[in-house]
C-alpha cells in the first residue's frame, strides 16, 4: 500500500475517535515464497495482507483491537471495539498518552524491481541452482522469497509516519548422503545478492564435510561464521530490558556500565545502516535511532521503554531494532589460518535459553562443522550441542572478521572465540 | 461464504487445473494479561482471508488475499495457476494425491460458554485476582497471568466436490510466580491443559486454589540446590512429557520431514520410511497413538486442509515404529491408500503442510500411581512442567529442562532442585522407559505454538501422557 492510501485509512480510523487518546497502525505485505527440496520446487506461494491495529485509552484504561477488513464500516467497528475494551477494564498503570509529531530518519529500503519479482523469475534461478547440484550428485533444498512490506502509524496527537521495505532472501542447504552445507544471501535489493554464490558455498561445505568423523564434546577454540554469531548473540538482544534488570530478574541486573566484552566489541542498533536497514519509528510513534548496547565492551545501555525511561530518568532507547556488530579487516581464511586446533561452525540450530539469569543458551551446530588443525580445515566432524553464554563469547573474542548481512536484521562479523563449550554430540 | 468458495472452484475448473481447493478462514483471538496489579495486555484480533491452492502439470501453486470479493477471488485463482506453472518448470516427479472420498460436513467444537461472550471485565478480573493472590506471598516479586482465547472458522471446498465447514474454539489460561534473591530469579508456572472448549475450560476455582502452592514453590525453587551431574532415574510428569513427545516423536514422525521436504528450515528425521515396522523406537511399554478425533484435542478440527476427516492410528505400537502423520501428497510414498489427515495450514495465507496430530503416550495397562512410582525409585528426579527445549535437525540429540524439579531419595521426595536439564538420544531415551502410570493419571496437555514451515506456521496439538519413568538418563551435563 502506498503512503497516500495508508494515510487515508489512518485518518479515517482516527475520525471515529471517542476515547481520550487513539493510536492507529497499519501494516501489510505482498510476499512470495518459493520452497524447494529434493531438487524440485515443493511449495510456491503468494500472499497479500494488511491489518489495522487500534489502541484506545480513556485515562489509563487501555484497549487494543485489530482487523484486516479495511472498509469504512470495519474501520469504525475496530475503533469502537478497542474503545469498548478500554472502557471495561482496569487501568494499565504504565500507560502514557501518545507522543506528538516527531522527526524521523529518511531510510531508503525499497526497490520496486525486488518487490515485483515474478514466480517464473524465482523458478528460473532455482532451476540453475538445482542444475549446479545435480551435476555434482548433490541434493538441494531451500527457500527463495521476494516481496515488500509497509508500516504506517498515526495518533490523535498528530503523529503520521510511513515506511516501506522490499526484501529478497535466498537460503539453501545442499546434501550429500553423509553431510550437508548451508549458505544464505539477504538484501533489500535483489540486484545486490548472488544466489548462485550461495549454492557454490553450500556445495563446497557439503562435499568437504562428507563422512564426518567423531569428535569428543569439550571446550574448543571456534571460528563462528556470521550466521552462528547472530544466532548465539541474538538472545542477548532479547534480554536487555531495563525494567527486568532493575527488578533483579535479568542477567544484566546491576551490570550497566560494566565491562562484559573485550574492548573491541561494539554492539549496536542503527536503523539507517545501509547493510540492514529497518523502520525509522517505533510503534508508539517515537523515532528509532542509533543506540549502542555495548561500546568498547562496556554495557552502554539497556533497553528502556517509554514508561521505564520516564520513571528512571534514563533516555528512551526502545527495544533493539537491528543487530549490528563492528568487525575487523580479517578474512575468514586469515581467521582459520590463525587456529592451531579448533572448529569452524557454519551455523547453529534450535537455540534456547537454559538459564536466563546467566544468559546460558543451548543449541546444535548444523550444516557444516569442520575440524581445523595448524591453520587448515582438515575434515568435517559430527554435530555438537553447545551450552554456552553470549556473555562468555563476548569476553573471549580473539579475532574478528568483516561484518556482513545475515538473516533478517543482523550485520555481524565472523568471530574467533576461545574456550567455547560443547557438551554432547549426535550421530551425524 | 459458499458462493465465494464455489466461484474459486469454478474459476479453477475453467482454467483447466488438475486439482484445486479453497479455504476461507476467519480468526478471532483475545489475549489478556496481567502483571502484578497492572493490566499489561488486552488485544482483540479479527483476521479474515482466503487461499487458493492448485495443481497444474503435477506442481503446486498457492495464492491468498485478505480481500474477499469476487474480483479478488478470480485474480488470486489465476495467480495460483500462474505460480503452479512456474513450479512445474523444475518438476522431477509429478505430485500424486492419494484418493479421498468427497465430504459434505460441518464440525463445531462442543462448548458450553462462548469465551467471546464473557465480559472483558470478568476475564481481567480473574487474572488480577490470580496475580494478587500470588503476590500475597511477600517473597514473590513478580506475578504474571495470561489468558488466550481463539475461534477459527473455516470453509473448505475442492474440485473433487468436497464442501466442509468448521468452527473451533481454543481456550487456555496460565500464570507464573517469580521469586528474586541472591543474584538469581526462579519461577513456578501453573498451566492447566489448553483445550478445544469454551470458557468452561477456564476453571477459576482451580486456578485460584493453586496460587498459594505455586507461590511457595517459586520461593523454594529460588533456594534449591543445583542439579547434580550424572545419570539419574527420571520421572516425568504429563506436562513435561508433552514437550518431549512433541519434539522427539511428533516432529520425527511427520512424513514430509522424513522425506526431506522440510530440510531447508526444520530439518529431516532419523525415522526414515525404511525403518517403518523395523525400528524399536521405545521399550515395549511405549505406545504412541495419534488421534485427531480426541474430544477437546487441540488438533481435533473435524477434517484437515486436504479435506480428509480426522482419524485415529498408531505411531509407535509396543515400542515399534509403525506410523507417520501424512497428507494426501506424501501418503502414497509409504503405500498408504488414504492420508491419515494431518495436513493443516495455520493461516489462510499459508499453504497447508503435514502437522503433528494429537499424539499421546498411552497410559500404562497395569495399575500404577505416581506415588507408587516415586516409592519404587531409589535415586532420581521428578520433573514437572515445561522448560528449556532443544533438539537437533534429525531429531536425535535433545536437551530438555522443566519447570520444577524434585529430588527422589529412597522412594521419597527430598526437596527441590534447580537448573535441571536432561540429555539423551531419542531412541535410547524412549527405550529406557520402564514404567508408565495408569489412565487415572493421564492428562491431555498440549502445545499452542508449534512452529514449522518457511514462512513459519504456528499450529496446536494435544499430547496426553501419564507420568513415566526413564532409567539412567544423563542430567546436568551443560
Amino acid at each position: 500500500m502506498e503512503r497516500a492510501q495508508t494515510e487515508q485509512i489512518l485518518q479515517q480510523a482516527l475520525s471515529y475517535q471517542q476515547a481520550d487518546h487513539l493510536q492507529v497502525s497499519l501494516h501489510g505485505e505482498v510476499d512470495a515464497n518459493t520452497r524447494f527440496a529434493n531438487n524440485t520446487i515443493t511449495q510456491n506461494t503468494a500472499q497479500k495482507d494488511a491489518a489495522l491495529g487500534v489502541t484506545a485509552a480513556f485515562g489509563q484504561q487501555v484497549g487494543h483491537a485489530n482487523t484486516n477488513r479495511l472498509d469504512r464500516d470495519s474501520l469504525r467497528e475496530v475503533v469502537q471495539r478497542a474503545e469498548q475494551i478500554a472502557q471495561s477494564t482496569a487501568p494499565d498503570t504504565e500507560y502514557l498518552p501518545p507522543v506528538g509529531p516527531q522527526s524521523y530518519l529518511d531510510i531508503d529500503a525499497y526497490d520496486h524491481a525486488t518487490a515485483e519479482v515474478t514466480p517464473q523469475a524465482r523458478a528460473e534461478m532455482i532451476q540453475k541452482a538445482i542444475q549446479k547440484c545435480e551435476v555434482q550428485g548433490l541434493d538441494l533444498a531451500g527457500h527463495f522469497s521476494t516481496g515488500w512490506r509497509f508500516s504506517a502509524i498515526a495518533n490523535s496527537n498528530g503523529v503520521m509516519a510511513y515506511h516501506r521495505q522490499s526484501s529478497a532472501s535466498y537460503t539453501n542447504t545442499v546434501m550429500s548422503p553423509t553431510s550437508s552445507g548451508w549458505a544464505e544471501v539477504v538484501s533489500e535489493r535483489l540486484e545486490q545478492i548472488q544466489p548462485l554464490e550461495a549454492v557454490d558455498i553450500a556445495c563446497q561445505k557439503a562435499k568437504a564435510s562428507q563422512s564426518p568423523r567423531d569428535i569428543e564434546p569439550g571446550q574448543y577454540t571456534v571460528i563462528l561464521e556470521p550466521s552462528a554469531v547472530s544466532g548465539v548473540l541474538g538472545p542477548l538482544f532479547y534480554s536487555l530490558e531495563a525494567k527486568a534488570a532493575d527488578e533483579g530478574r535479568s542477567a544484566f541486573s546491576n551490570k550497566e556500565g560494566e565491562q562484559i566484552g573485550t574492548s573491541a566489541v561494539d554492539l549496536y542498533s542503527q536503523p539507517d545502516h545501509t547493510g540492514c536497514p529497518t523502520r525509522p519509528f517505533f510503534g508508539n510513534g517515537l523515532p528509532t535511532d542509533q543506540v549502542y548496547w555495548l561500546k568498547s565492551g562496556k554495557l552502554e545501555n539497556l533497553s528502556y521503554s517509554r514508561y521505564w525511561a520516564s520513571r528512571t530518568g534514563h533516555a528512551h532507547t526502545g527495544s533493539p531494532t537491528n543487530m549490528v556488530m563492528s568487525g575487523d579487516d580479517n578474512t575468514l581464511q586469515q581467521m582459520i589460518a590463525s587456529v592451531e586446533q579448533g572448529l569452524l561452525v557454519t551455523r547453529f540450530w534450535y537455540i534456547r535459553f537454559v538459564d536466563p539469569m546467566k544468559l546460558l543458551m543451548t543449541g546444535m551446530t548444523r550444516d557444516g562443522l569442520f575440524w581445523i588443525e595448524n591453520g587448515q580445515i582438515c575434515y568435517g566432524v559430527k554435530n555438537l550441542r553447545f551450552n554456552e553464554s553470549p556473555l562468555h563469547v563476548l569476553a573471549n573474542i580473539e579475532m574478528m572478521g568483516q561484518p556482513c548481512r545475515t538473516g533478517g536484521s543482523a550485520y555481524v562479523p565472523p568471530l574467533k572465540v576461545q574456550n567455547f563449550t560443547f557438551s554432547s554430540g549426535t550421530s551425524f | 461464504m459458499q458462493d465465494l468458495t464455489h466461484l474459486a472452484i469454478d474459476t479453477a475448473r475453467q482454467l483447466g487445473v488438475q486439482y484445486a481447493d479453497v479455504r476461507v478462514a476467519n480468526y478471532k483471538q483475545q489475549v489478556l494479561a496481567t502483571e502484578d496489579q497492572r493490566v499489561s495486555q488486552i488485544s482483540d484480533r479479527d483476521d479474515v482471508g482466503f487461499g487458493v491452492r492448485v495443481l497444474v502439470n503435477g506442481a503446486w501453486g498457492f495464492a491468498s488475499s485478505n480481500e474477499i470479493n469476487r474480483e479478488e477471488i478470480q485474480r488470486v485463482t489465476h495467480l495460483a495457476k500462474s505460480i503452479a506453472e512456474a513450479s512445474a518448470t523444475t518438476l522431477r516427479q509429478p505430485v500424486h494425491l492419494v484418493p479421498e472420498k468427497t465430504h459434505q460436513e460441518t464440525f463445531t467444537t462442543p462448548y458450553e460458554t462462548d469465551p467471546f461472550l464473557v465480559s472483558i471485565d470478568q476475564k481481567i478480573g480473574l487474572l488480577l485476582e490470580i496475580t494478587a493472590a500470588l503476590r500475597k506471598n511477600s517473597r514473590v516479586q513478580k506475578a504474571n497471568a495470561l489468558m488466550n482465547l481463539r475461534k477459527t472458522e473455516r470453509v473448505f471446498a475442492n474440485t473433487e466436490g468436497t464442501n466442509l465447514e468448521s468452527s473451533v474454539l481454543t481456550t487456555s489460561a496460565q500464570y507464573q510466580a517469580t521469586a528474586v534473591g541472591n543474584g538469581d530469579a526462579k519461577s513456578r508456572i501453573y498451566a492447566p491443559p489448553p483445550r478445544t472448549m469454551g470458557y468452561e475450560n477456564i476453571d477459576a476455582e482451580d486456578l485460584l486454589q493453586n496460587t498459594e502452592r505455586v507461590a511457595e514453590q517459586a520461593v523454594e525453587h529460588l533456594h534449591a540446590p543445583p542439579c547434580p551431574v550424572g545419570q539419574k532415574d527420571l520421572i516425568l510428569d504429563p506436562l513435561n512429557l508433552a514437550l518431549t513427545i512433541h519434539e522427539s516423536v511428533g516432529h520425527a514422525t511427520e512424513l514430509d520431514r522424513a522425506l526431506g521436504y522440510e530440510e531447508s528450515l526444520a530439518g529431516r528425521s532419523f525415522a526414515v520410511p525404511e525403518l517403518l515396522n523395523q525400528l524399536q523406537y521405545g521399550s515395549p511399554l511405549v505406545n504412541f497413538v495419534a488421534d485427531n478425533t480426541l474430544p477437546h484435542g487441540l488438533a481435533t478440527h473435524g477434517f484437515d486442509d486436504d479435506g480428509v476427516t480426522g482419524q485415529k492410528w498408531d505411531i509407535v505400537k509396543d515400542g515399534l515404529f509403525v506410523g507417520y502423520g501424512t497428507n494426501r501428497e506424501v501418503a502414497g510414498e509409504i503405500n498408504l491408500e488414504r492420508s491419515n489427515g494431518t495436513c493443516r495450514a495455520s493461516h489462510w495465507s499459508n499453504t497447508p503442510i503435514v502437522r503433528i496430530p494429537n499424539l499421546s503416550l498411552a497410559a500404562g495397562q497395569k495399575p500404577l500411581s505416581l506415588d507408587e512410582l516415586i516409592n519404587d525409585t531409589k535415586d532420581g528426579i521428578y520433573i514437572e512442567g515445561m522448560g528449556s527445549f532443544s533438539i537437533d535437525q534429525m531429531r536425535c540429540n535433545f536437551q530438555f529442562g522443566g519447570d520444577a524439579f524434585w529430588q527422589i531419595k529412597d522412594g521419597k521426595i527430598a526437596g527441590m532442585l534447580k537448573d535441571v536439564t536432561y540429555q539423551a538420544i531419542t531412541t535410547e531415551f524412549w527405550n529406557a522407559c520402564d514404567a508408565v502410570c495408569d489412565e487415572r493419571f493421564w492428562v491431555p496437555n498440549g502445545i499452542l505454538n508449534c512452529g514449522k514451515g518457511d514462512p513459519m506456521q504456528i499450529s496446536q496439538m494435544t499430547h496426553g501422557a501419564s507420568p513415566a519413568r526413564f532409567r539412567q538418563i544423563s542430567v546436568g551435563r551443560i
